[in-house]
């Protein structure tokens, strides 16, 4: 009897036990839900309800993702809000900071959306160039703002700005700030997903991912040496205050500068002085997928006349 | 008996005019001939190419040179072409020593041409006629100095140089279309440094050798004319500024007779157009230019080597009178 008894309480027990085990499951499974949700914060009171996600871009199908990216979310009472987005775009060889997204956001219905970026390179590269697009509208994808810099001038900040008006009770859309090269788009996406306004004027950043088609062991040709042109002649210099020179040229596969060209100089005299300089710089070749990559690249030099 | 003194006044007539002209040629005169620019309209050209061959083999010359431009820049850089070239320059009877024009390689890249790569053409020209360091053409061959015998010009198979009674004679590699400094074709400024910088080795290299073998003249081959007209007050080329300032400073070095063979312009002259840096009319007396016949002026020119003479150089016109228009 009182072994039955036992056995009884034991299977109560064990009934219990199961019981809160999965009680126990649920409680962790609604917590995690809890703090993903509201780690992602969405709400009814923001228009932008999509979760967070990559917006795979054309071709880009089969991306590696190398990067993440991080918003930040900021509240205020209409006036202005700068979201840093902090982002570095770390592509191997040369490296895309994309460190401010400028949103101005007032009630006003003449509002405009700015977007100001920036980006860096270490090296200049031929036809590349930053594209940011995105939209504002309340149903559609109206307004697009499109704008593109050429990257050229390597070290310095390259800045590109860009504002579109914004209808009332308006959403932004996708963000996409993307890199193109020889018409490709090649080395960053990312969507700054769910930029939008809350019905209290609040904007938010959310979080994302973004990708590259470039692999981690592809990069940009290296300089490794730079050879400054030589002065041309005085005659020459004689004739004019300065002069410039855009050579494009290939870096091969085994980092030699070859057909080097110019179509666009102030004067040819500088030309064979400027290619010059290029032969005796060193370079180290591109790579693409972990094979050296002959590339097309372009570069300007400047002459000036000496201060007397 | 006064038949027989007439035939005795002529005979003394003779001997002495016999003795007249052995001396008064030294023992070490020698002739060569010089021609470019030819053949030029093809296939048209090719006959009348043959003719001057002919003409110039009577002239049985010590050797030859053709100073490039063996067709005209807008017809076809084809193999057969420079197959075709080859075959014409074993016609002649005695050494040939040829060095390119821009015709045959740097044009090549012009459609009526064939879209070539000029670098691959001369490249294929280098292949086919710098195969060794002897001369070309028939006759005794001889050994030439070639630049390519220096590892860090190994390149440049063309650029030549040998003596003849210690006269000094060198080819270099200096071309008609601006000698390839052409801003707007890639590769082309690459070609032209790299080459100019060889053409600077190899004239010092050409110099050095006549002055240290004490050399009484030195003929420098090229094909581009480098000049401009005395009425033209822009700059010299600069794909010639280099070249010509570095021609000027070592020919008033050497301070002996130096002539420098080209073709280019199609028109035969014979002057001094190299001045003092700096002046306009002030010729630099040791050095003469000659420019060969060519394109439709299809003739030749002997140039007779006169140690005994104080220009040692003298130019001749060897017309040839089949090719007359």
């Amino acid at each position: 009897m009182l072994r039955s008894q036992n056995c009884d309480l034991r299977l109560e027990l064990s009934k219990i036990l199961r019981m809160n085990h999965y009680l126990l499951k649920s409680a962790v499974l609604v917590a995690v839900y809890y703090i993903v949700l509201s780690q992602l914060a969405f709400g009814d009171e923001f228009f932008v309800k999509e979760k967070n996600r990559l917006v795979p871009i054309v071709g880009a199908d089969n991306c590696d993702p190398i990067v993440e990216y991080r918003g930040e979310r900021r509240t205020v009472k209409n006036g202005e809000i700068v979201i840093k987005t902090g982002n570095r775009w770390k592509l191997s060889g040369f490296s895309v900071d994309v460190d401010t997204i400028k949103l101005v956001s007032h009630s006003n219905p003449s509002s405009k959306l700015a977007i100001q970026s920036s980006l860096r390179t270490d090296e200049a590269i031929e036809g590349a160039y930053l594209c940011i697009r995105t939209s504002a509208t309340p149903d559609s994808n109206i307004n697009t703002a499109l704008v593109a810099l050429p990257i050229l001038a390597p070290g310095v900040e390259n800045k590109i700005s860009e504002s579109i008006p914004l209808p009332l009770n308006w959403r932004l859309g996708p963000l996409h700030v993307s890199a193109f090269h020889e018409g490709k788009q090649i080395a960053l996406s990312h969507k700054a997903t769910e930029l939008g306004r809350s019905k209290h004027g609040n904007l938010y950043a959310g979080e994302g991912t973004a990708r590259t088609d470039l692999r981690p062991n592809s990069r940009m040709p290296g300089v490794l040496e730079q050879a400054a042109p030589e002065q041309p002649t005085q005659e020459v210099l004689d004739t004019l205050e300065q002069a410039y020179v855009t050579v494009q040229f290939f870096i091969d596969v085994d980092g030699v500068v070859r057909e080097a060209s110019s179509n666009d100089f102030t004067n040819e005299a500088f030309v064979a002085l400027a290619i010059d300089a290029l032969k005796k710089s060193k370079f180290s070749p591109a790579y693409k997928n972990g094979a050296p990559h002959r590339i097309k690249l372009k570069q300007t030099f400047w002459f000036k006349r000496p201060a007397q | 008996m006064k038949t027989r003194m007439i035939y005795r006044f002529v005979y003394i007539l003779l001997i002495a005019q016999f003795g007249i002209a052995v001396s008064s040629a030294s023992d070490d005169a020698f002739h060569f001939c010089a021609l470019g620019d030819m053949p030029y309209y093809l296939p048209a050209d090719y006959a009348r190419f043959d003719n001057v061959i002919e003409v110039v083999n009577a002239e049985r010359p010590a050797f030859t040179v053709h100073v490039g431009d063996t067709k005209s820049g807008s017809s076809l850089c084809t193999d057969e072409s420079y197959r075709r070239t080859l075959e014409s320059f074993s016609r002649f009877s005695h050494p040939l020593i040829y060095t390119p024009g821009d015709n045959e390689w740097t044009d090549c890249n012009r459609e009526s041409a064939g879209s070539w790569d000029a670098v691959e053409r001369l490249s294929l020209i280098r292949n086919s006629f710098y195969k060794d360091s002897k001369t070309l053409g028939g006759g005794k061959a001889f050994e030439l100095s070639v630049q390519s015998t220096d590892p860090r010009w190994a390149l440049f198979v063309e650029n030549r140089m040998w003596s003849k009674e210690g006269v000094v004679f060198a080819t270099i590699h200096i071309v008609g279309s601006k000698n390839n400094r052409q801003a707007n074709i890639p590769g082309a400024v690459e070609e032209f440094l790299f080459r100019d910088e060889a053409n600077a080795a190899w004239l010092d290299t050409v110099f050095d050798e006549a002055f240290s073998s004490n050399a009484p003249a030195l003929a420098v081959f090229i094909h581009a004319n480098p000049f401009r007209d005395l009425k033209d007050d822009r700059e010299v080329d600069a794909g010639f500024a280099r070249f010509l300032k570095q021609l000027r400073n070592r020919t008033i070095d050497f301070g002996k007779p130096v002539l420098l063979v080209h073709g280019d312009s199609h028109y035969f002259r014979f002057d001094k157009p190299m001045m003092h840096e700096g002046t306009k009319r002030d010729s630099v007396e040791n050095f003469t230019r000659l420019e060969v016949f060519g394109g439709t002026n299809m003739h030749a020119l002997r140039i007779d080597v006169d140690l005994s003479s104080s220009h040692v150089f003298s130019a001749k016109q060897v017309i040839v009178e089949a090719n007359r228009k």
